[in-house]
Order: structure tokens, then C-alpha cells, then sequence
């Protein structure tokens, strides 16, 4: 018999990759921190409200644990370049050489932002979460959110040239 | 410049659409009205779109053996789906202060016909072992545990649990609590083709909700432990279990 709860993280594990991607830039790191999120997650189920989005409430969970990992091992020190954080398909997906070019510049540009404006915009721009999902994940308030984010989109924006 | 009072953020939200409506209206008008604001709103649109460009582009392989260590993890970690004899009979009990100090217990184990009870001073016979009543009998039959059914005539039966005895027969706990007098604790087992009332346990009541007083439950404990009563059936477990009999009936 298959648990609903389960098959739902099953569902949204893409999305905690790439989030988990984006706060260790280790494809390796990566999984180990997904895995332990769900884990926190699956042991953690009573404390999940189904009448809200499953996914911010696994993004904040996988957030604190990746927390608790630096502070334990502080493996911040050993993140790598930029370039090996993101895998960027080959061979399908984008052939278009410009449209990589782009991403490549797009991601090299945001590798450069503080961490605390790359959050945000990660949460927000890429994950799809709202400004309210994604205060509740990092903890802060919604106006912080909306100047990290701002602040964080006018300077990839002057990086990339966009005026 | 009358729209210097916009701010960035403002704009942001506006070209993310998570302004409300009236708020929009306002930006809309604005942006309208002043080409420098239309562009930053395009700017910040534009890296909106770059980010999601990227995350589309992202790979995100999970390893192979998650998804599976996650359905293993997930029935390891699944509320329990057993009826919780204890859980069921703590919502049940009354306050002790509301016990009578001499809760009299009527106790008949191993009755299988009809079990007349003096009831007090009313000297009114209850039927209590019987299950004669032909809705005691369905209930036994089909009402899952933990539910309750209304019965014609006054009173109401509700099914505790489902379990297996030391002789492995499919027994059930019930409880038929009467428009008027005690609450009947019993548990009766499938015995070849019917129901057999193994224990009865009549239970005074100190208020009129009819609630089996605590005392009475440690009677129907002690005996559940002596019969090797199994834990309690699963809702699952039990609806199979409830569905063979009627088959077989």
C-alpha cells in the first residue's frame, strides 16, 4: 500500500535537489543533504499541516539541516567553482550554444551574490516559492525578503547587463 | 518625479505579480505614465525569467535507491494505523471523583446464554449476555471500531476494538450503552457460526452519560491479559477479518 505523504516527496525531490544544489553547490553534498531532510521530514510527519504546501515545509527543513551540517563540519570551506555546482545538460535540453552561454553567464552570476540575496532569489525565482513561503523557510520577515530579493535582482541584473 | 514614492520592492512585487489588486492598479498606473519605471519593471522581470531559465536547465538526478528508502522510511514512520485499546478507553473514563466509592461491578464470564442482572432497586432485568437484540448482533458483525450506531429503541453500541484470543478466535469489544441504566462493557468471540459473549461487565454510572467508569476497565484488562488477548486489530485488518465472517455467515 503506498503512503500519499511518501509518493509527495517523491514528487517534489527534483525541486529539493536543486535547492540543496544551490545552498551546497556539491552535486555529491547535495544528496546526502536531501536524504537527510526527508528522513527529518518522514520522522517529523506529525508536525506537517496538510492544509499547507508540502514543499516550503520540506525547503525549511532541508535549509536547517544543511545548517546543522556546516556547523558540524563546516564544509562551507570546501565549496567548489561555480561551474561544477550546476550540471547543465549536454546534450538535450538546451543545444541552442547561446541560450547556454546565457545560463552559464546567469549562474556564474549569482554564485557571485552573498549567499543571503542568492537564498532568496533562489527560493523565489527558481523555486517558485512566494515571498510569504519564503520567509517562513529562511525565518525572516517578508520585508527582508523583498529587499534581499530586490537588492540581490539589481545586481545580477547590472552583472548581466540587463538595463 | 511624482513616482519616486514607488519603491524597488514595490516594483519587484508588481513585475512578480504578487501585488494585490488595488495596490497593482496603482503601480499600473504609474508604469503607464513613466517609461523609466516601465523599464525597471521589465529589468526585474527579465532576471526572473533568467533564474527560472536556469532552473528549467538545472539536472536534478536523485540517487537511484531514495525513492524507495523513502516508501521504506515512510511505513516505518506512518501513524499508527491500530486502534489504541488504551487511547480509546482514556477518552472514555470519567473522572475518578465522579466514581461512586463503591462502583459495583456485575461480572459475568463465560455466559453464552441469556445473563438476567439486578439492576439496583428498580429490579429491572437486563438483558446483557444474550445479544439477542439483533442490532447488538449486527454491530458485532459490521460496525468498525471506534464507530457508533444509534439503536432503535433508545441506547447506542459502539465497537472498541477487534482482536484475537489464546484460541485464535476473531473476538470484538463492545460497548452497548442504553437509553437508561449501565453501560454494558462485553466482549464476545466467533465460535463456529456466532457470536459467544465470553465477558460482561456491567458498569455503574455516576452521571447520566452512561460512561464506563475506569474501574470497570481494569476489570475487562485484567481480563484480556488472561485471555492472551492479541493487541488490537488494525482498521485494515479488522475490515478483512469483518468481511470473511459475513462471507462465511
Amino acid at each position: 500500500m503506498s503512503d500519499p505523504f511518501a509518493e509527495d516527496i517523491i514528487a517534489v525531490l527534483p525541486n529539493l535537489k536543486r535547492f540543496a544544489i544551490s545552498l551546497c553547490r556539491r552535486p555529491d553534498l547535495a544528496d546526502d543533504l536531501v536524504q537527510t531532510a526527508v528522513e527529518r521530514a518522514l520522522r517529523g510527519r506529525t508536525s506537517y499541516d496538510p492544509t499547507t504546501r508540502l514543499e516550503p515545509w520540506l525547503f525549511r527543513i532541508l535549509r536547517n539541516a544543511w545548517i546543522d551540517i556546516t556547523r558540524r563540519n563546516q564544509t562551507r570551506g570546501v565549496e567548489v567553482d561555480a561551474d561544477t555546482a550546476f550540471d547543465m545538460p549536454a546534450v538535450d535540453g538546451v543545444r541552442d550554444i547561446e541560450a547556454r552561454l546565457m545560463l552559464d553567464k546567469t549562474n556564474t552570476a549569482l554564485q557571485t551574490l552573498p549567499d543571503e540575496q542568492r537564498e532568496v532569489m533562489i527560493l523565489v525565482c527558481m523555486q517558485e516559492m512566494t515571498y510569504k513561503e519564503a520567509s517562513a523557510i529562511l525565518d525572516i520577515p517578508i520585508g527582508t525578503v523583498m529587499s534581499r530579493l530586490a537588492r540581490g535582482r539589481l545586481a545580477l541584473a547590472e552583472k548581466l547587463g540587463i538595463s | 518625479m511624482p513616482n519616486s514614492a514607488i519603491t524597488d520592492e514595490t516594483l519587484m512585487a508588481y513585475a512578480d505579480g504578487m501585488l494585490p489588486d488595488d495596490e497593482a492598479a496603482k503601480v499600473d498606473a504609474a508604469v503607464a505614465n513613466d517609461p523609466a519605471l516601465a523599464a525597471r519593471v521589465a529589468m526585474f522581470g527579465e532576471t526572473a525569467t533568467r533564474l527560472s531559465d536556469l532552473s528549467q536547465a538545472q539536472k536534478a538526478n536523485v540517487p537511484a535507491g531514495l525513492e524507495d528508502h523513502i516508501r521504506a522510511l515512510a511505513a516505518e514512520t506512518a501513524p499508527e494505523p491500530v486502534i489504541n485499546l488504551a487511547a480509546h478507553r482514556k477518552a472514555r473514563q470519567v473522572p475518578f471523583w465522579q466514581i461512586p466509592v463503591a462502583a459495583s461491578l456485575f461480572l459475568a464470564v463465560g455466559v453464552a446464554g441469556t445473563l438476567l442482572l439486578q439492576q439496583g432497586q428498580t429490579n429491572h432485568p437486563l438483558h446483557v449476555t444474550g445479544l439477542e437484540q439483533p442490532a447488538l448482533h449486527k454491530a458485532l458483525d459490521d460496525l468498525p471500531s471506534g464507530e457508533s450506531r444509534d439503536i432503535a429503541g433508545g441506547g447506542e453500541v459502539v465497537a472498541v476494538a477487534s482482536f484475537t484470543n489464546a484460541e485464535g478466535e476473531f473476538c470484538r469489544e463492545i460497548e452497548f450503552r442504553p437509553a437508561r441504566g449501565r453501560t454494558i462493557i462485553s466482549v464476545a468471540c466467533h465460535e463456529d457460526t456466532s457470536w459467544t459473549v465470553r465477558l460482561a461487565v456491567a458498569a455503574a454510572t455516576a452521571d447520566d452519560t452512561g460512561y464506563a467508569p475506569a474501574s470497570s476497565l481494569e476489570t475487562l484488562d485484567a481480563y484480556l491479559s488472561a485471555s492472551q488477548a492479541s493487541a488490537p486489530m488494525s482498521v485494515a485488518d479488522e475490515a478483512a477479518a469483518l468481511r470473511k465472517l459475513t462471507q462465511a455467515d
